[in-house]
């Protein structure tokens, strides 16, 4: 695999060209392949502005190889080139829901690239960031030696998506209520975002910025993930300049960047592993953001949402399953916020209890007979059956599942309005169907309705009615 | 000496004439000038009958008698001509028919008021004196003679002209405590009458009570206190029965409870004086502190032992200074005088002067002074005589604080009171009809309460206490008279103008949609807070109605919708509409279509929402206005509704140039309109499509 990040802008002048490079993975690819993927990449795209000038290239398709294109900002592109495992191919928007995740937990901590180099022209700030940050994530994605990227088993489930929880009205209104609550001590509008386990509860962030959020707070913050006491977070005696060093010493290209001006900025890690720590009063801590001098305590973490380019401070708590994020415009504002915290620990008590009541475990959102995904493309959430159970599909009934899917992406790129229903029946007698309309994608598989197509869509007629507010209804 | 009572009369009247302005004045209880007045000459004194609310005037030879319960004043007195001699009491039955006078303190007479036959009944011994005497409604005995030796429960033989004697409950007897409101008679027995005994006399039976004692503290010389009548008070409050005993002494008002086999002690609340009297207004319980003629309130439910608000002088409202000098009655405006006397619940008797006063309270002057606001809104919720002032009020209150931006906890608990009142009364009147409801909490005899209204106050009430449910039968006649009762002050405060139904006007529970038009609307057309206070409030309400169970009216998630769309929170609408937390209603859509212009996610999630709440018309203009045609088609042939025109459809199909579109809805037209084939529309598309296809 490849992943190379470069501003066509950039580098215009012949023999500067590298100066495109904003990063490469992997790390240690010499410099000449980089320049020939770019160059390739950078043809691509000039030749097919030419007939589709808003969005040309999306997807190269080679014998051996894919090449997903994705312009995270404009003249910024995300190049990732992938190896094809026979004749599987996995859809092309899979990997660029994959690129839109990773620019979007990117830019949610070091914001937009391209206000970033409007800052530091020379891109060291940028560099530095990308090179902090995408190997940490790349790195969650490997398990040994291998990598896992998006596959056809994955067809029901997306990346750059939000999962959220059937939740009754009345409980998320009560959740609602506790963060006005909360919100309600400075006067200044506030935003929040309320996870359960990884489920996404609430959010009045923009659906971008929850997306990233959310990602990353299931990677790293949800209660499964992070270390339960302070003694296992200082034990660790962060090591994160040694990690920027190492990073660096395999990033030399051009040499009158030097190490030392690297030192001296302080890039935030948020993807380091165990970043985050809970402490014995609710609230997560980290290091990632450096610390207040030797010894001292760790910085507040901030981040740059979206909504008014602002850098906005996060504090979070969490009480069992229940991680509650609170985005507030100064530092300064913590300490309050945390007293506002711990004064209405109680009723974050009882929210948390409510919600368990109401969970019914890591299988909640199973349907039984069912294999599903609903995506409501404008929220960006999605509600779909759980991993364990899609696992028990066929491979052939996920392959045709991919197939479809991959029709319906080109179909939606094609047209603003998308209204379409697919029903497929597979050589191992299942029915895979895909209805796509305003807004809002549904795919369901049923493998053991091998009836008739009748039998198969009133199935998942009943399915809409029942978990999709009757959106996708067949006609 | 008489110059001297007009000097002091006349600071007293200089002083209430500062108060004349009426409501302005700071007082939180009040009597209402002009009394009732009874000078009839020659008179005997002044006494009330609770049973029948009469005032009666005894004159040598006659008795009148005033039924002061209705709304105007009747001018003329009932006249009954009695024989000569002493009258010790008096008192109708309860069907006013029979006048009983206590001649002495060994003989009642009774006088049949319709033929006129009179007979007299004597104690049987000689060593036995009658203390006193009631009419009962309770199936068993007509009218109940209190002697020093017992309990005589007669019935009333009138073609005989005697009573017959069916029980006797004998029990030394010093003195006796009755009212007619809870049926209740306390007898005091033993050396310092501290023993308390009490009888129920109701429709249902007769229930005897426990023994308890009254508690006082003793006096530090061991002089012996004894305890008389005018230190022991049945107080009724909430449906619920109370004596009230003073201690004069500790300067405590000591609470018993009557449960139905039990005397419960409630504590005791701070009298700050001994001599005190007390009254119930509203279910408000008045402490007077006589000497220092000021009122204090406590509201029983309230979870303090402190009075409401802080001590403050009985006010005399409009009263004209006499401006007629002549007139000798102008004194009878000194409050708490000589001749007073408090009579249960809420009446005053001035023997001196011939009046009678009515206590009311001034809500607006107890809202004016208290700062808690929750625990006042609780009060104001638990009012009934000024149910829509108190409503009026709550609501104000509500506005006030939101306006004066306090802490938002604070303002939700102060929501939570009023959700929690209204929640409760939805709940009970939902539970089997009024009638039903009445007779399982019977006799809430405080005149003009709503039963429904009614159910708050005894939902904290034990099962098994002494309400009035022994008095089933009667107690829907005793709501009835209660409802031609004490209408004066309901009357009054209902024309106050409160856009409300009558049924919800005689409540002072907040509906939601009340909260809407005078809480939220309001606040968000002064602009008085930012909306993002608003919408927390409004978010706070939510979820404190939800709770409730209430129905939330559409108006009040359209507000919602607006102000975050003001604040251009269109994430969070998007969010909070598609987890259900503002429910959809065709309002709610048109709302969000409205704000569509500026979002288009919410143009799509507001047409979406008339499909879901079926407002078929708009939704299909909203699709056809949008061009998606066979999507509108579709939803036209599967719901089988009635849709605009098909020539709307079909002249958008051919606007959009698109010739296999245009053939789809052609054809749909075909197939879905009978005989469209032999239209001049048919012909006209048909041509259209024609000519497209071939280019």
């Amino acid at each position: 695999m490849q992943l190379c990040v470069f501003d066509s802008r950039r580098g215009q002048q012949e023999g500067h060209e590298l100066d495109k490079v904003l990063f490469f993975y992997p790390l240690d690819c010499p410099l000449p392949s980089q320049l020939s993927l770019v160059g390739l990449s950078e043809g691509l795209i000039t030749f097919s502005r030419i007939f589709s000038p808003d969005s040309p290239c999306e997807f190269m398709e080679a014998e051996r190889h894919g090449h997903i294109f994705y312009e995270c900002e404009p003249d910024i592109w995300m190049i990732l080139v992938v190896e094809k495992d026979g004749d599987q191919v996995t859809r092309d928007g899979a990997y660029r829901s994959l690129l839109r995740e990773l620019y979007g937990i990117f830019r949610l901590f070091y914001g937009k690239i391209s206000s970033r180099l409007e800052n530091n022209p020379v891109a060291d700030v940028v560099r530095n960031c990308l090179y902090v940050f995408v190997p940490d994530y790349i790195g969650d994605m490997m398990a040994g030696k291998t990598l896992w990227l998006p596959t056809i088993s994955d067809s029901l489930a997306e990346h750059a998506t939000v999962r959220i929880l059937s939740v009754e009205p009345d409980i998320l209104l009560e959740c609602q209520s506790l963060l006005g609550l909360l919100e309600s001590w400075s006067g200044v509008p506030q935003q929040s975002m309320v996870l359960f386990h990884n489920y996404l509860i609430s959010s009045t962030l923009l659906p971008a910025d929850t997306m990233a959020m959310y990602t990353y707070a299931v990677l790293r913050m949800i209660p499964s993930v992070v270390s339960q006491s302070f003694a296992q977070g200082s034990k660790r005696s962060y090591t994160r300049h040694s990690v920027l060093n190492s990073v660096v010493s395999t990033f030399v290209t051009e040499p009158k960047r030097s190490v030392s001006s690297l030192h001296e900025q302080t890039v935030s890690q948020p993807l380091h592993h165990d970043a985050w720590w809970q402490d014995v009063d609710g609230f997560l801590s980290s290091f990632a953001w450096g610390a207040d001098g030797p010894g001292g305590g760790a910085v507040i973490p901030s981040v740059w949402l979206q909504e008014g380019e602002k850098m906005t401070y996060l504090c979070v708590y969490q009480h069992r399953a229940l991680t509650l994020l609170m985005f507030i415009p100064s530092a300064e504002s913590v300490a309050l916020l945390r007293k506002q915290i711990i004064d209405q620990a109680d009723k974050i008590q009882v929210l948390e209890e409510k919600l368990t009541k109401q969970w019914g475990g890591s299988n909640a959102m199973h349907v039984p007979g069912y294999r599903y995904m609903h995506h409501d493309l404008s929220r960006r959430t999605i509600k779909a059956s759980p991993p364990n159970k899609v696992a028990t599909l066929a491979k052939e009934s996920l392959a045709v599942l991919n197939k479809v899917r991959g029709e319906l992406d080109k179909e939606k790129n094609r047209s603003d309005h998308t209204d379409k229903e697919l029903c497929l029946r597979t050589k191992n007698n299942a029915w895979v169907s895909a209805r796509a309309r305003a807004g809002h994608e549904l795919y369901v598989v049923l493998e053991k309705a091998s009836d008739t197509l009748l039998v198969a869509s009133d199935a998942i007629d009943k399915f809409n009615k029942r978990h999709c507010e009757g959106r996708l209804s067949s006609d | 000496m008489c110059s001297g009572v007009n000097n002091g009369l006349c600071e007293a009247r200089m002083a209430l004439g500062s108060y004349d302005s009426g409501s302005g004045a700071m007082s939180h209880a009040y009597i209402q000038y002009p009394p009732f007045r009874c000078d009839i000459p020659g008179a005997l004194g002044v006494t009330y009958d609770d049973a029948n609310k009469l005032l009666l005037v005894p004159t040598l030879g006659e008795i009148y008698s005033w039924s002061v319960s209705s709304d105007t004043l009747p001018s003329d007195p009932v006249v009954v001509k009695i024989s000569q001699g002493p009258v010790l009491g008096v008192r109708f039955s309860l069907d006013c028919k029979i006048l009983a006078i206590l001649r002495s303190n060994t003989e009642i007479e009774f006088i049949n008021r319709e033929d006129c036959n009179s007979f007299k009944q004597s104690c049987k011994s000689s060593s036995e004196r009658i203390l006193g005497f009631f009419w009962t409604d309770c199936p068993d005995c007509d009218v109940v003679i209190v002697t020093t030796s017992g309990l005589e429960l007669n019935s009333l033989c009138l073609g005989k002209g005697k009573l017959k004697l069916v029980e006797k409950k004998k029990q030394s007897v010093s003195w006796f405590v009755y009212t007619h409101e809870s049926r209740l008679v306390l007898l005091a027995s033993g050396t310092q009458c501290k023993t308390l005994s009490g009888y129920q006399f109701s429709a249902g039976g007769i229930v005897r009570l426990p023994k308890f004692d009254a508690n006082f503290t003793k006096s530090e010389n061991h002089r012996t206190f004894v305890l008389s009548s005018e230190n022991v008070f049945i107080a009724t409050m909430y449906g619920r029965l109370y004596c009230l005993q003073t201690d004069p002494l500790a300067k405590m008002l000591h609470i018993h409870r009557f449960y139905r086999d039990a005397v419960i002690s409630q504590g005791s609340l701070p009298t700050y004086a001994s001599n005190v009297s007390v009254s119930v207004v509203d279910n408000v319980l008045l402490v007077h502190q006589i000497d220092s003629k000021v009122v204090l309130l406590y509201d029983i439910l309230a979870n303090t032992k402190v009075p409401i608000s802080a001590p403050l002088p009985l006010l005399l409202r409009q009263y004209k200074p006499a401006n007629s000098p002549e007139k000798p009655g102008a004194d009878e405006s000194s409050l708490y005088g000589e001749g007073w006397v408090f009579v249960n619940p809420d009446v005053i008797l001035d023997h001196t002067h011939g009046l009678l006063w009515k206590i009311q309270l001034d809500l607006e002057a107890v809202a004016a002074s208290s700062s808690d606001v929750s625990s006042l809104l609780a009060f104001l919720q638990r009012r009934k005589c000024e149910a829509a002032k108190a409503k009026q009020l709550s609501c104000s209150i509500l506005r006030s604080i939101i306006m004066e931006r306090r802490s938002l906890s604070q303002v939700s608990s102060a929501l939570d009171v009023l959700t929690s009142a209204f929640g409760h009364v939805k709940r009970s009147s939902s539970k089997g009809t009024p009638i039903g409801r009445m007779s399982s909490m019977p006799l809430i005899l405080t005149p003009g309460m709503q039963p429904a209204a009614f159910a708050t106050a005894l939902a904290i009430s034990n099962a098994a206490e002494l309400s009035y449910g022994s008095l089933r039968a009667s107690s829907a006649r005793a709501f009835i008279n209660g409802e031609q009762e004490i209408r004066e002050p309901e009357q009054e405060s209902s024309s106050i103008r409160f856009s409300e139904t009558e049924n919800q006007a005689a409540s002072p529970h907040v509906s939601p949609q009340e909260m809407l038009d005078n809480v939220f609307a309001v606040i968000d057309e002064g602009m008085a807070v930012e909306n993002s206070f608003l919408v927390a409030v409004m978010v706070q309400y939510l979820r404190s109605a939800r709770a409730e169970q209430l129905t939330i009216p559409p108006g009040l998630y359209v507000l919602l919708v607006r102000l975050l769309a003001r604040d251009k929170c269109y994430a969070r609408i998007q969010h909070i509409v598609a987890d259900q937390v503002v429910e959809p209603s065709k309002a709610l859509a048109l709302e969000l279509l409205d704000i569509g212009a500026q979002c288009s996610q919410l143009e799509e999630i507001g047409t979406d929402m008339l499909r879901q709440v079926h407002a078929h018309k708009d939704y299909l203009e909203r699709l056809l206005h949008k061009g998606r045609l066979l999507e509108g088609l579709r939803y036209i042939r599967q719901n089988k509704v009635e849709s605009p025109p098909c020539v709307r459809f079909l002249e958008a199909a051919a606007a959009k140039d698109n010739f296999v579109l245009l053939a789809s809805v052609l054809r749909f037209c075909c197939d879905f309109v009978s005989t469209f084939e032999h239209t001049a529309e048919f012909e006209k598309f048909y041509s259209i499509l024609k000519r497209d296809s071939s280019k």
